[in-house]
């Protein structure tokens, strides 16, 4: 590993923003591959991020911290990325379900989706069944991911995949769901095809879901 | 009985809330403790707490399954019943800290995420230290009358579904929908807001937690110190 993308690694995993854009732009502009820098400087820092958050080290707001140094650093290489038609790890669309107002297990998820390279198609909270179809219809997402904090706003997850079934989008389309009182078991039961309890193995679940 | 309710939170408190140890965030990221002075600096301006309260005298518990109300009120769940056989009175509660830091916390996610989450974990200490001032206040005045109180009670505890707690609190209660309301999902709007009860009687013993009570005990990065037990571990 390079000084360059040692630096951007760290920076990184410390959360430093400013840092890791200077550090990207400098690499970039001494030509530095930037599949190169994505792959082994960026999501390897934020693969170590989730390792360490699953692991209990880190905490909620580190990750959160390392992942808008990513996004900062994302935002510098993204034309770089298109010019060398580097491709995105996988289209997502994400929404806490409908009549469920929590949105920050959601935020956190995307976050963190978005520092391993997926492209985020964020519908936000209180999602009704029908505006997830429909942005799987208009964005050809490879995966649907719904989180719910209440037991009361769980169902409408089912009733999700219900919608995509019968708008005959269910076969082209993932499904993983997430939040606090969701376990494999239930996710099995309404037909997701993955489970993830907590943000940081979200991605680790997206990234199995599209290479199954 | 709750004009005043004082409310002061430190950087610790808010960490906390995130879900992550203050001593341990002060060495290795103290950004994050910027954050969060920020966050109470900005927000302690944003908090309007207010609280319902109601206390119902018990008239009697039939066989471990309902609680009998002043004014015909009747508590249907067996494992209230068991954990609230001792009361003498139920005091049901709903507070709130309003929407301004659940709204500034959501302008805030696009701009800076990680000011966002500051903001809300502020909002979460705040709803906390409400709830534990009206438990304290309410165990005070208990303490007069030379009687004691449970635990707090939540709708969504283990043995306490969401929808049967939230509809009987709530109908006891009958707030003012400017302060709180429910939602079809039972969910309450400010979202910042807290619903419970407290068993008040002659001998209840504090050897329980809330958290003993919570669904997710076993992977929550929430948990409090629990100093006493009134302490919450929210995760609003």
């Amino acid at each position: 590993m390079s000084d360059l993308l040692r630096d951007i690694y760290s920076s990184i995993m410390d959360g430093r923003q400013k840092e890791t854009a200077e550090k990207v732009q400098e690499a970039l502009d001494q030509g530095a591959d930037p599949s190169v820098l994505l792959n082994e400087g960026m999501i390897a820092a934020m693969t170590e991020v989730g390792k360490l958050f699953e692991e209990g080290e880190y905490f909620v707001p580190e990750m959160l911290v390392a992942a808008r140094a990513m996004q900062t650093g994302l935002g510098i290489l993204k034309p770089y990325l298109v010019k060398a038609d580097v491709k995105s790890s996988g289209k997502v669309v994400a929404g806490t379900v409908k009549g469920d107002l929590h949105d920050i297990g959601k935020n956190l998820v995307c976050m963190m989706l978005e520092g391993s390279a997926f492209e985020i198609i964020d519908l936000g909270a209180d999602v009704d069944p029908q505006r997830f179809v429909e942005a799987v219809h208009q964005t050809q997402a490879d995966i649907v991911a719904m989180s719910a904090l209440l037991t009361t706003t769980m169902p409408n997850m089912k009733v999700t995949i219900e919608a995509l079934k019968a708008a005959g989008l269910r076969d082209n389309v993932k499904v993983m769901v997430g939040g606090a009182p969701l376990t494999q078991q239930y996710a099995d039961e309404i037909g997701a095809d993955g489970f993830a309890p907590d943000a940081s193995r979200a991605v680790a679940t997206a990234k199995s879901l599209l290479a199954a | 009985m709750f004009e005043f309710i004082p409310i002061t939170i430190t950087p610790e408190m808010v960490l906390r809330s995130q879900g992550a140890d203050p001593a341990i965030i002060e060495k290795r990221s103290p950004i994050l403790l910027e954050y969060a002075k920020r966050a109470i600096e900005e927000g302690s301006a944003l908090l309007k707490p207010q609280v319902v309260v109601r206390t119902l005298m018990v008239q009697k518990i039939d066989h471990h399954k309902c609680i009998h109300l002043e004014g015909g009120s009747i508590l249907e769940n067996t494992f209230l019943a068991q954990q609230l056989n001792l009361a003498q009175k139920i005091s049901f509660i709903i507070c709130t800290i309003g929407d301004a830091i659940d709204e500034k916390a959501s302008a805030l996610y696009r701009l800076d995420p990680v000011l966002s989450f500051a903001f809300d974990g502020f909002g979460i200490a705040a709803i906390d230290i409400v709830a534990a001032h009206v438990c304290e206040s309410i165990g005070e005045k208990a303490n007069k009358e030379s009687l004691r109180t449970s635990i707090p009670y939540s709708p969504g505890m283990v043995r306490w579904p969401l929808e049967e707690g939230q509809n009987k609190i709530f109908s006891i209660l009958n707030p003012e929908p400017t302060i709180v309301r429910l939602t079809p999902s039972f969910q309450m709007i400010p979202k910042k807001s807290t619903s419970m009860l407290l068993g008040i009687g002659a001998n209840f013993k504090h050897n329980q937690k809330t958290c003993d009570f919570c669904a997710t005990r076993e992977t929550c990065r929430f948990k409090p110190p629990q100093k006493n037990p009134f302490s919450f571990g929210s995760k609003v």
